[in-house]
Parts: structure tokens; sequence; C-alpha cells
């Protein structure tokens, strides 16, 4: 075992593994894939025929390390960890820094992300041996070939702006960014609706369905990919033309990590954030972080409040299949109903973030590994 | 744009001003360690002036550019970047070249090469250590050095302390610049170089000491690699060692795997056989992974005495093996050994070389003798592996205990996924206590835990046992039928040092012994909630003994249970990873398992179970028999035998063919005659031929009774007194409720064989039941004008198939068998 590379969420090491095969492939690397929601089994015969790279997500290593027997890192070199700064968050902290016991002393750490924290308490956890930074340009930062917009309208009317702006972009593919799982479901729900080849994506469905969607999505058989945090960092695919921000991020940080998704390798790129009268703080503070004042989209407002009955009745449709999808969860047993909250493993996923404030959250993370021990 | 890191570790950072902007860079960015970084070596002069802080640094960021310095200063070529011209490669070959000549060996492995190996030659090495070159040349090499005896493994790690001591004299003597010229050698070869020095081990040894000078870190290198080659060459040892478990069972399997499973698949079915007449077994057919084209070898003139030495059988074991098998031994004084029976002693090589067999000769006599046989054999498998497992396992703790050599923990691949390896299959209770008396015999163990529960629950059944009345039944039936003979268990058997426990969870057991239906149940069907068939995950040797009985039982569960053998687990179940065997991990485990079936007499059933099931990458031996007469010399009554040979296309019609032969032909002709419409048995070989008479003889209102396995016994006595009385003209019958009863059904005069029975004995018993005296003394007096034995006439018709060729065989003997199936023009044969 050469290098172990930990990412936050379970598309970018399958993105990354993918990438190691194809680089690799000429001097016979062995790569292999630890991401939550896979068969552990294959997972662990997989790590036993000495893999030289391990691409995985935190959760899942640290379950190996401790369910699979005959598993350790003590041979390890290296150890990257992809958009580091997520990694070294309080959520994933934990999780990291009981690994990092296990991994040799000796080793080389590479840590990557595109807006790394500057936080010493973060940066410890990663015990580095005499660190040298690189940066591209000191503060967070956006490509110049990427667009930038904003719009500014009343909540109420958001559906409807979703819709006429997709409209305006037909034929665009688009990634649509929302805060919750649920909205990411209904939105889906409701695009389809009204005839538009959307497909959903976020931490509430099983892997393969995951994986499913972002395949249909890089292959273009769907060109809106409704997504959460999830898709934020470091996905690559190359072909986005437009990313819309239908809730702020949290952070300006995930906002640079979101319309990262699009001008990709020096394509060109658009991204819109919508702004509602509740975001107006939020949309400031994005906009010191990036010291730049965005412009606003031009749009034609009756034309969107044209649409604005037949997004209601898709509102009305798309809520109440909703609601069947959950009844229908739930009736299937307690089993599916545990997994409607507890699938995602520790290595909690992005879109997680959106759910609330830190504590909660690191809490949320301790109950999960807590449920897991006893098991 | 390097910046230097603000917050520096707790060793804090050296000031890199005080070198080259350029050094500093290189230095962090490549950071492409070798796994020689540990090495605590002197840094290149260039570096001398700086500090050792930074000297450190400079070898945990690895030794590319110092390399870089040294060859500037070395080759003098003048630039930074080294500028690879064709003239200094070809120098360089030719320098090469004339080293190789001054190296008298002109072998190959003269090209082993001492050149620095950077970090991706040492990735390239590792890969090379799977790859398929590897394969190859392990796989030449096995072919050459052939069966020759090696020399023993202590001796071998002698050598190579011996030359690796020499190795650091002749460095003292010679300088580190001598293998300079070579340092910028083309990059392939020198992978390759590095890959073949890696496999050549130790002969490289004797090249160190003729060149000479040898770098020091180059030294280290070679030290590692051959470390590395140590244990590969412990590996080789396996595969060549003369023990057969080792050369069947190690890990290093897997590398000469792939050929032999290409093999063994692909070529599947056109598998060419070496058949040959043996004295002992009779027909033995062989099928070879060596000898794939069924070139008949000249059998090399072996008999050197077999004993259990050579055999390599624990020594546990063998001080018992003459205590369990005395008996027999005197029972047949023509035995030339002292150990075995002719018999086993014919047998004990394939097995203990782990190869496949099929042996269809087994009788009641040498039940016996063949029971001991394989009980040997899976008691000293389990011994053979458990010893390993601890041994290595010994072996990693010292490792672990003693920090020095933490660095480079050996790897031992000994194990499967779970630990039961041994899977012995028996029909009956009756024949497991057997199985286990040996294993306690042979064991030499001190302690037993539940062996009186094992005694209470398989010993013999009171209550059956004191049914005298079947003691008229023939020799065979009281054989398979003693004692217990409930079908329905599953029996772990778990060996330590000390004790054997019977009754071992499955995944704490060695051995496991069942019956098809006991593993069925826990194996479950598809779709059920609670299944288990991973403790079948890495079974290593299968031994179905009385497999004609399991076809009287349910032929499904038997195949169900091999469809479920070597699959890889659904849940890890306390493995350990890192010791699991390769081919384990690779789903191959199925292609080393060793399959031994022993059978009565051979099916097309079991034909196709060895068939389907046995891929075994040591080869298979199928040991079938000729039948000079056939059990139709058995019959006593006179009465002509008519054998029609119904024609038929395919297997698949054959069923339909019979059947229409039989309503279309024999039964009329039954019906017709005034004589054959009575007291006419129909015997009925399978249930389902059984079902589709009694349903076309309910349909057409034939006065008719039936029994079959699932007749209640009341039924069945009605249908019997009903059948003598003459009540019923006719009496459907089958194979397997005669299997299980052998009843004599009085009152029968006309036999009519729908199919040909399997067991050889049934056809002279059923023969026989025509010759019965009518029914007791009483009886006759009563019906004395209806069934007088003296007026009666008697008629035996059979149908055959030529499908039935094997049965047939065995009851009219080979030769006649063969004609009839394939006799143009003829298609009734009549034996008096």
């Amino acid at each position: 075992m050469f290098a172990c590379v930990m990412a936050p969420t379970r598309e970018l090491a399958v993105q990354i593994a993918e990438t190691f095969e194809s680089l690799g492939s000429t001097i016979g690397v062995r790569c292999c894939v630890i991401v939550g929601g896979m068969d552990m089994m294959a997972q662990a015969i997989a790590l036993s025929k000495k893999p030289h790279v391990i691409v995985c997500t935190p959760g899942r290593l640290q379950d190996h390390l401790e369910n699979t027997k005959g598993f350790s890192l003590r041979t390890l070199k290296y150890l990257v960890l992809d958009e580091a700064d997520r990694l070294l968050d309080l959520d994933f902290g934990p999780i990291i820094d009981q690994i990092l016991k296990v991994i040799p002393k000796e080793r080389n750490t590479f840590l990557f992300s595109a807006t790394m924290t500057t936080k010493v308490a973060k940066l410890q956890r990663a015990s580095l041996n005499n660190p040298v930074k690189v940066e591209v340009a000191t503060k967070y930062s956006t490509v110049s070939t990427l667009l930038q917009h904003y719009m500014f309208f009343p909540l109420k009317h958001k559906d409807s702006y979703l819709v006429y702006l997709l409209n305006e972009l037909a034929g665009n593919s688009t990634i649509v960014f929302s805060r919750t799982c649920n909205d990411t479901q209904r939105i889906t729900l409701l695009l389809r609706n009204l005839g538009f080849p959307a497909i959903p994506l976020h931490g509430q469905l099983s892997q393969e369905k995951r994986l499913g969607a972002l395949n249909k999505f890089k292959a273009g058989n769907r060109n809106i990919l409704i997504a959460t945090d999830v898709a934020s960092r470091g996905l690559d695919i190359p072909s986005v033309d437009v990313v819309l921000n239908y809730d702020l991020p949290n952070n300006s940080k995930d906002y640079i990590h979101r319309v990262g998704r699009t001008a990709r390798a020096g394509r060109s790129g658009k991204s819109i954030t919508f702004v509602t009268q509740y975001d107006v703080e939020v949309y400031q503070r994005i906009e010191q972080a990036l010291c730049k004042k965005l412009e606003e989209f031009p749009v034609d407002k009756d034309a969107v409040m044209l649409l604005q009955e037949r997004v209601t009745e898709a509102q009305r449709f798309a809520i109440t299949e909703l609601k069947e999808q959950h009844a229908g969860r739930s009736k299937s047993g307690r089993g599916g109903h545990k997994r409607l909250f507890n699938h995602d493993d520790n290595d909690r996923d992005d879109d997680s973030v959106q759910a609330g404030g830190y504590k909660s959250k690191s809490a949320a993370a301790r109950g999960n590994k807590g449920k897991k021990m006893r098991k | 744009m390097a910046k230097g890191g603000k917050k520096s570790g707790e060793r804090g950072r050296p000031a890199s001003s005080g070198r080259s902007g350029k050094g500093s860079k290189q230095a962090r960015v490549s950071g492409r360690g070798t796994t020689s970084t540990t090495s605590d070596k002197k840094a290149p002069k260039k570096f001398g002036q700086l500090s050792r802080k930074e000297r450190d640094m400079m070898e945990e960021y690895g030794e590319l550019v110092p390399q870089d310095f040294e060859e500037d200063e070395s080759d003098r070529i003048g630039s930074f970047r080294k500028i690879v011209k064709e003239s200094d490669l070809d120098h360089q070959l030719q320098v090469k070249r004339e080293r190789e000549v001054e190296s008298d060996d002109d072998d190959e492995e003269d090209e082993y090469k001492l050149d620095r190996p950077s970090a991706f030659n040492k990735l390239i090495g590792m890969l090379k250590k799977d790859s398929k070159r590897q394969d190859e040349w392990k796989k030449r090499k096995l072919e050459e050095e052939g069966l020759e005896d090696l020399e023993d493994d202590d001796d071998n790690e002698e050598v190579i302390e011996l030359t690796e001591a020499e190795k650091k004299a002749l460095v003292k003597k010679y300088g580190k610049d001598y293998l300079k010229a070579l340092d910028g050698a083309d990059m392939d070869e020198a992978e390759e170089d590095d890959s073949e020095g890696e496999d050549q081990g130790h002969d490289s040894a004797d090249i160190d000491e003729e060149e000479g000078g040898v770098d020091k870190d180059d030294l280290e290198a070679i030290a590692e690699e051959q470390e590395g080659s140590d244990d590969s060459d412990e590996e080789e040892h396996y595969i060549k060692s003369k023990d057969t478990f080792d050369r069947h069972f190690s890990d290093s399997m897997t590398a000469l795997l792939a050929p032999k499973v290409a093999i063994v698949e692909l070529a599947g079915n056109k598998w060419k056989s070496v058949s040959y007449e043996d004295p002992v077994l009779k027909r033995v057919e062989k099928f070879d992974t060596d000898n794939p084209e069924g070139v008949r070898k000249e059998e090399k003139p072996k008999k050197n005495r077999l004993d259990l030495e050579s055999l390599m059988v624990k020594q546990r074991v063998q001080s018992n093996w003459l205590e369990v098998n005395g008996s027999l031994l005197e029972s047949s004084p023509s035995s030339t050994s002292k150990i075995f029976t002719p018999l086993q002693e014919a047998l004990i090589e394939p097995i203990n070389q782990y190869k496949d067999l099929l042996f269809t000769n087994r009788t009641m006599q040498n039940a016996k003798e063949i029971r001991n046989l394989y009980v040997l054999h899976a008691i000293n498998h389990v011994y053979k592996t458990r010893d390993r497992i601890l041994k290595n396992s010994g072996k990693l703790q010292r490792h672990q205990q003693n920090p020095d050599s933490s660095a480079d923990i050996p790897e031992f691949r000994d194990q499967g996924f779970t630990r039961p390896k041994v899977l012995v299959i028996l029909p009956f209770k009756n024949t497991v206590v057997d199985v286990v008396e040996s294993l306690i015999a042979l064991g030499g163990l001190t302690q037993y835990e539940n062996k009186k529960r094992f005694f209470d629950e398989f010993g013999p059944d009171e209550e059956v046992e004191n049914e005298s009345r079947k003691q008229d039944r023939p020799a065979d039936f009281l054989e398979t039928f003693k004692g217990n003979i409930d079908d329905h268990f599953r029996l772990g058997v778990k060996f330590t040092r000390k004790t054997l426990k019977l009754y071992a969870d499955f995944y704490s057991a060695d051995l496991i012994l069942a019956s098809p239906l006991g593993l069925k149940t826990v194996i479950g069907a598809e779709g059920d909630r609670k299944r288990d068939f991973d403790f079948l995950a890495s079974i290593e040797v299968v031994i179905v003994d009385q497999t004609d009985d399991m076809l009287m039982q349910n032929w499904d569960h038997l195949e169900t249970v091999f469809e479920y053998m070597n699959l890889i687990p659904k849940n890890a179940h306390g493995c350990d990873f890192s010791r699991v065997r390769n081919w384990s991990l690779d789903g191959r485990s199925k292609y080393v398992r060793q399959t031994l079936v022993f059978s009565n007499y051979l099916t097309p059933e079991i034909n196709a179970l060895f068939k389907k099931f046995s891929k075994n990458v040591a080869g298979k031996l199928k040991i079938t028999q000729g039948y000079d007469h056939g059990s139709i010399v058995d019959v006593v009554p006179l009465v002509q035998q008519s054998f029609n040979r119904i024609k038929t296309r395919t297997l698949a019609q054959a069923d339909d063919s019979r059947f229409q032969y039989f309503i279309t032909q024999t039964l009329p002709q039954l019906r017709r005659s005034a004589l054959t419409q009575t007291h006419t048995m129909i015997f009925i070989p399978s249930y389902f031929d059984f079902v589709r008479l009694r349903n076309y003889f309910t349909e057409n209102k034939y006065s008719f009774a039936a029994i079959c396995e699932y007749t209640s016994n009341a039924n069945v006595s009605r249908a019997r007194s009903s059948f003598f009385h003459g009540e019923v003209s006719f009496l459907l019958y089958t194979e397997r409720f005669h299997y299980f009863r052998r009843y004599n059904v009085r009152g029968t005069f006309h036999l009519t064989f729908y199919g040909l029975p399997d067991h050889p004995q049934f056809y002279p018993e059923m023969l026989n039941l025509l010759a019965l005296p009518a029914g007791s003394e009483k009886s006759r007096s009563k019906h004395v004008g209806a069934t007088g034995l003296e007026d009666r006439a008697m008629s035996c018709t059979t149908m055959f198939t030529k499908y039935d060729l094997l049965k047939l065989q065995r009851i009219v003997g080979t030769d006649r068998a063969n004609s009839m199936c394939k006799q143009e023009g003829r298609d009734l044969f009549v034996f008096t």
C-alpha cells in the first residue's frame, strides 16, 4: 500500500479512483475505492489484495480499520486529503483523528483545496511534517471565464423564476444546487412534471442511484442535475454550462466550490444565484469574500408571472408525489425508515452541512458512530 | 511559487535560505520517497556543506536530487538536466556488454544490475512481482526442474547470508563508483533487470562477487530485494516441495493457477484423457492439466514402496494408522505393503496428490478400506493446514514483539475465508459413527468434547434395531440400513492441539460431516430470509461417500451443496484478510478444491456431477470397471427374459418414446394375452414415470394397484394383498420403494421393467420373485387352483434405450450391453 487518498464525498472518491486508473494503467497501478453504501465484503477483499492506492471516504475507511481483520495502513507512504478544508472540518474531524493515529508518522501528507483553511487548529489535525504551502492566489477567487450573476425576487416566486430560467437556458447542461435533500427531490418532481429532464442527486439516495444519476448527467442523457452540496466539491463534469444556486450556500467557500463546477479548464460558464428578501445578508457576505459585485441577470418579469399558474399546479403535484414516496418508504417497514435517516455512513456528505449548525452535526456524527459500534 | 510553511512542525524547519532556491524547491517537490529512506547513509559529497538536518531532510524527501548531483559529478555531462544522446546510450550498452563478458556466466541472469532503484523502479518491481512475467518465469523454472528434489530451505538461507557478508567485504574493498556508468541505462532495461533480479534471488550473489564494486546504497537495495526473494524462495520451496499439500495449496499457486484454469475451463469437456487398465483399480481414466492432449506417457517404474513417511503423513497420525487399518491388513494377506491394502495402495497416491477422484467400484467389502483411507487423508489435511497456520501465527507474533523487524513483517497467506476445510458428505447417520470413530482413533488426541452426545444422537436407534423381521433381507440392505438411518444431520468437528470437539460451530470447525439434506436446510433456497452458506467458502477437500445412496435420496440437494461451495462469502465471519490466500480472494478456490466421490456404481447423474463440479487443476481420475457377466447370472427361475430396445433420437425424447412404446406395444400385448393380464408387476425406476403411468392407468380404468416410496404402510399392505389375491391385475412398483423396503412381493407371475434399475442386484431380486412360492401353505391351499406354482407361466419383459447403457452393462455385462445398444436392425434380445 503506497498511498491513501481521502475525499469528503463518495462521488468524488469514485472520480479520483477513475483518474488513478486511467493514468496508472500503463504501469499497472492497482487502486481500490472504499466508500460507504457499498458492500463491505467486496471492499475487504479488494483491500487484502494489497492495492497500491486506496481512495476512500473517511467513515468507511475507519469502519474497515476497525472491523476488517488483517487490514492496516502501517506501510502507507503518502496521504492525500482532497478538499482538505472540508475533511478537517469538525464533522469529519474525530474520524480523521482516529485514522491518523494508525498511519505511520513518517509519511508525506498532501492537502488540496480550492479554499484552504488558514485555521491552525484545523491544520494541526493533519499533523504535518515541515509543511509547505503552495497558493495560486491569496484570496478565494473564481476564474475569469465564469460569468456570475444574481437574481433578486420575492421568495414565493422562486420556483417560477427557476422554471423561467431553465426554459430560457434550455439546451444547456445545468446543475441546480439546493439546500436539502427534500428540496432536491421536490424540485426534481416539479421540473419533471413540467417536462424538464431533471435528475436528483443527494445523500438520501442509494449509492447505486447516486452514481447512476451522476453518470446519466455526465453522459448527457439528462441535462439538468438537481443536487445538494454533495455535488458541490471536486466533481469534474467537463460540459456543465450553467450553475444555478437555487438556495444560497451557507458560506462563501461553498459558493466558490459550487460555481467551480462550471467554467472548468479554460471553458466558459455561467452562474446565477437566487437571492430572496431573506438572503440579502448572506449574499452580501459572499460578495465581500469575492471582492466583487455581481451583475443582475436580466429578466422579463411579466414572462415569469405568466408561468405562475402552471408552476403552482406542478408544485402541488410534486408535493403530493413526495408525500406518497415518503409514505411508501415508511410503509416498507422499519428497515426502510431507518435507511432514510441512517443510511449515510460516517462519511457524512456535504449536504448535511446544510442541515443545521456545526454542533448538532458533530453530535449526529457521533450518534451515528455509536450505532455502528453497537452493531 | 514555493512558500515557506508558516506553521512548522514540532521539529522546526531548517532555514531554506542556506541552500540554493532550486535545490530547496526540488527537494520539496520531488517527494517521490523511496523505500530506502530509513537507511542512514552518507549524503554525497556535494552536500557536504549542508547541515546535518538538511541532509536528513534531503533523505526523507527522496534521493532524486542527490542522485542528479552525483551524476553530474561523476559523468561530468555538464548540464543539470540530463540529455540522453544516442552515442551515450551506445557507449553505455557497450560498457555493459563488456562487463557481461567479464563475468563468465553466460546466463541471462547476468543482466541483474545494481543500478540504484528509484521510487519508480521499485514500484515497477513491486508490480512485476505479481505480473504475468513472473508467473511465466516461475512456470518455466518449474518445468525445467521438474520433480527434482530441492535442498532444504535452511541451506538456501545459509547461502544467502554468506554471500551478503562477502558482498559487504567487497564493497569495502572497491569504491562505489564502479557501476556509475550504468546509471543512465535505458529505463526499460532497468525495469526488466530489476524484476529479473528479484526473481533470481541468490544466483545474483555470484555475479556480485565477480563484479566486485557495489555501491553501498545499492547493496541495501539488494539486501532488501533479497529479503523479498527470500520470501518468494520460501514460496517456491512450497511449490517444488515434496509435500503435495504445499504444492497444491500454497499461496504461490495463485500465479500458476491461471494457465491451468484456462485448460480446465476452456478445454473444459474436451480434456483428453489417458485410459488404462490397472489390476487393482480396474478401468482408470486419467485427466491431467499438465498433459491436456492426453498423450500416454510411459509410467515410470515407481513402486519404491509407499510408506507414510514418504507420503508426508503427519507424525501424530502415522502412529495410529496401523491400529486402525490393522484388521483390514490381516484380512487381505496378499497385500505386498505392510501398511496398506492393495486397493488403498493404489488409491492413496492420487488422493495424496490432491487429484479429484471418482471411484465407482465401491462394494460392501471394500467400504471400510476406503473409509479409513479418506479419513486418513482428511485428518492429515486438517493437521497440515492447522500446523502451518499456527507456525505462521507464531512467526508473526515474534515479528510484532520484536520492534527491530517491525518494518518488514512477512506476509503469510495460508488460509481461506472460513475455517472449515474438509467436507464429508454421507447419506446416513450410521456411517458417520464409523467415520468419527476412525477420526478419534487416528487423531491421537487426548480429550473429546460432546462424545457422549454424539453417540446418543448418532448411535443405533433401539426401536429400529429390535425389528428382527428385517433379517431376511439381502446383505447390502442390512449394511446400508443398519443402526441409525436418519438422513438429516450436520456436524462440525474442531481439532485443537489436544482436543477433538464434536458439535463445533461451523465457523470454528475444521471438518464438517453432513448429509445433503442437512446442508440444504442450512443453505436454504433463494429468497429465504435466513440462509447461510459462507461456511462452504473455503472447503478444500470434499469427500462424498455412498453416492449411490444419495441418488435414492434427493439428488438435487447434493448439487445445491456443490453449487454453493467455494463462493466468496457474504460476511467476513472474523476472517483475517491478510492471511487469506490470493487464489481464494480471486474466487478461484473451486479450481483447487479436491473432490473425492465414492460410489457403488456409475450413473449419468454422478458422471454429470463429476464433470460439472470437479475443476481441480491437479487433474482427475475416473475409476470404473467392466462387468463380465452382469447380475443377470444371479437369476434363479428359468424365465425367458426379453429385452426390447426402444428407438429414440435424443435423451430429451427418451422418456416420451418409452412411454409411447409402453402404451402402444407392451401394455396391449400384456392385456391381450389371457396369461399376462393378471399378476403382472410393472417395475418403474423413476417416480416421474410412475406418476405418468399411474395417471394413464387411472384414466383408462385398468385394474391396478400402485406402490411407491410415498405410499403409506396401510396402503402398501392393501395393495400387496389385493395383488397377491389377484384382485387387481397390475402392480406399479418403484425402484426407490424397493430400495427402502426390499419387500418380497408375492404373487408376481409376470414382470415388466419399464426401465432398468440402477442397482444391478435389483434385477435378479425382482426376477427371483417369480420363483417364490405363491404364498404360505395356508393361503396356498385356499387358492390352490388359481395360483399353483406348477401350472404357472412366467415372463419378463424389459424396455431399454441406448441411454441406459450404464445400467444395462451392470445387468447383462459390458460386452453384451455394448452390442445390444449398438447393434443395427435388431431391437429384441432374449435371454433364457
